[in-house]
């Protein structure tokens, strides 16, 4: 026996039920309902269609990162150049300083830590201050080097002075005051000379100690005096005249004797 | 919107369920041809109105659309379309009667019931309208039961299985549907 069989079953009820008029779904209910499914299918079929695209194209992935990473690099590159430059300018100096061993003031001399550019207004900024910095650098080496000249310079001149002091006895005979002004003469020209020849020279820094030398010269000890206090005050790390930096240095007292001065030194007070 | 022919097709439900879960639009078409008038008879009789009908008709068929990734052909299509219809049913019946849908009804109308009508009687005096106003007066579980049997042609395991109910309670079910109507029959003529 079926299970069908187990079941009630009314022939003429079932009859009666197949006779009763077909109700049917509304066209609208239908096309909703088939339109729903097509909606639902839409979004796979084109999924199918793009992301194969992107599946099978490495290369076109690679080229975009290739792409960003350039941007990138290109965007940080005007910053990132000046501050190598900058941090290559200021370690030779540093050596080179250490090994002259000028005074610790210029040794010591380290550019200021740098801030991180945050906008390109900060980004020009920063940019601006490592020029000055990098110039500022720049003017002490020349000052640097005008210093080792000078020094040469003077030891040339002092050579000279003493050669004429040393001169036999004719010529020791020879008035001491055109002598004196010869080689005060000499004094003037040398070291200036040999300054003028580096081309890093402050003009108004060598004019000024003509000046003094002039001043000196004609016996305006006191005018001298004076421009050389305001020269030292105003340029107290530039490399200056040995001699001048001599005459001053000693006590006012002692300046007139000259018994233990320097050979220009004594020239300089025989003058006056 | 033409409807497809649902004989023009040698595959079966299962395998255009199959094909409809992999992105196949015609297999939906051809599936909603084949149970369309079925499932819409079921429902417009099973709640007594066109309208809750149409509501029920097209939330089962959304449902379908919806559910097509998790069909695993383990049943067949029409019994998992009539589950989903019979989930709706239910949902229905407890939104609109508040009905408690429960077997404990059909202890007392076993009851009721003692004298069936005989056949002929009841094919020669009822009408169409007269039958279709008979099922709005059974009891939802009776009725679901009977239409199950009708209209879809469904045996006793199997409605058991849709409807969640045992064997016997469905065998019941189906023999007061049957002698109510009848009786309904009767008095209306």
């Amino acid at each position: 026996m079926t299970e069908e069989h187990v079941l009630p079953h009314d022939e003429a009820l079932s009859r009666q039920y197949r006779a009763l008029a077909e109700e049917t779904p509304s066209p609208a209910l239908d096309a909703a309902i088939l339109a729903a499914a097509e909606r639902a299918t839409a979004p796979r079929r084109a999924s199918r269609r793009w992301w194969p695209a992107w599946r099978i194209s490495p290369q076109w992935t690679t080229a975009c990162a290739t792409l960003l990473l350039g941007g990138f690099v290109y965007t940080l590159w005007p910053s990132a150049q000046p501050e190598r430059s900058i941090t290559a300018d200021t370690h030779k100096p540093a050596a080179h300083e250490q090994s002259d061993a000028t005074p610790p003031r210029i040794a010591q001399w380290q550019p200021a830590p740098l801030p991180a550019p945050t906008s390109a207004r900060a980004q020009q900024a920063a940019r601006h201050r490592e020029e000055a910095q990098r110039l500022a650098k720049a003017e002490h080496q020349a000052f640097d080097a005008a210093r080792v000249a000078a020094r040469e310079a003077e030891e040339l001149a002092s050579e000279k002075v003493s050669k004429q002091l040393a001169l036999p006895a004719p010529a020791a005979a020879a008035p001491a005051a055109s002598v004196m002004a010869r080689s005060s003469e000499a004094e003037l020209s040398a070291p200036l000379a040999d300054m003028a020849s580096s081309p890093q020279i402050d003009e108004r820094l060598q004019r000024e100690i003509r000046q003094i030398r002039q001043l000196l010269a004609v016996g305006r000890n006191a005018e001298a005096e004076h421009a050389w206090r305001r020269l030292t005050a105003v340029h107290p790390r530039h490399a200056l005249p040995e001699d001048l930096r001599a005459r001053w240095a000693a006590p006012p007292a002692a300046a007139g004797i000259g018994a233990s001065q320097p050979a220009a030194a004594s020239s300089a007070s025989s003058i006056e | 919107m033409p409807m497809a022919d649902h004989d023009s097709d040698p595959r079966d439900d299962e395998t255009l369920m199959q094909a409809w879960r992999d992105g196949e639009l015609a297999a939906f078409r051809l599936l909603y041809a084949r149970h369309r008038l079925r499932l819409y008879r079921f429902l417009v009789h099973e709640t007594g109105n066109n309208a809750a009908g149409d509501e029920l008709f097209q939330e089962v068929w959304l449902s379908v659309i919806q559910q097509r990734a998790g069909y695993q052909p383990w049943a067949r299509f029409s019994t998992w379309l009539l589950e989903t219809a019979h989930r709706r049913l239910v949902d229905w019946h407890r939104r609109e009667h508040r009905h408690r849908w429960n077997s404990d009804l059909d202890a007392a109308h076993e009851l009721v019931d003692q004298c069936p009508l005989p056949d002929a009687t009841v094919a020669n005096r009822q009408s169409g309208q007269q039958l279709r106003d008979c099922l709005r007066t059974l009891p939802p579980e009776q009725r679901e039961a009977f239409l199950l049997k009708e209209e879809h042609e469904l045996g006793l395991a199997e409605i058991a299985r849709l409807t969640g109910a045992a064997a016997e309670t469905v065998k019941s079910r189906v023999r007061y549907a049957i002698s109510k109507l009848r009786s309904c029959m009767e008095a209306l003529a």
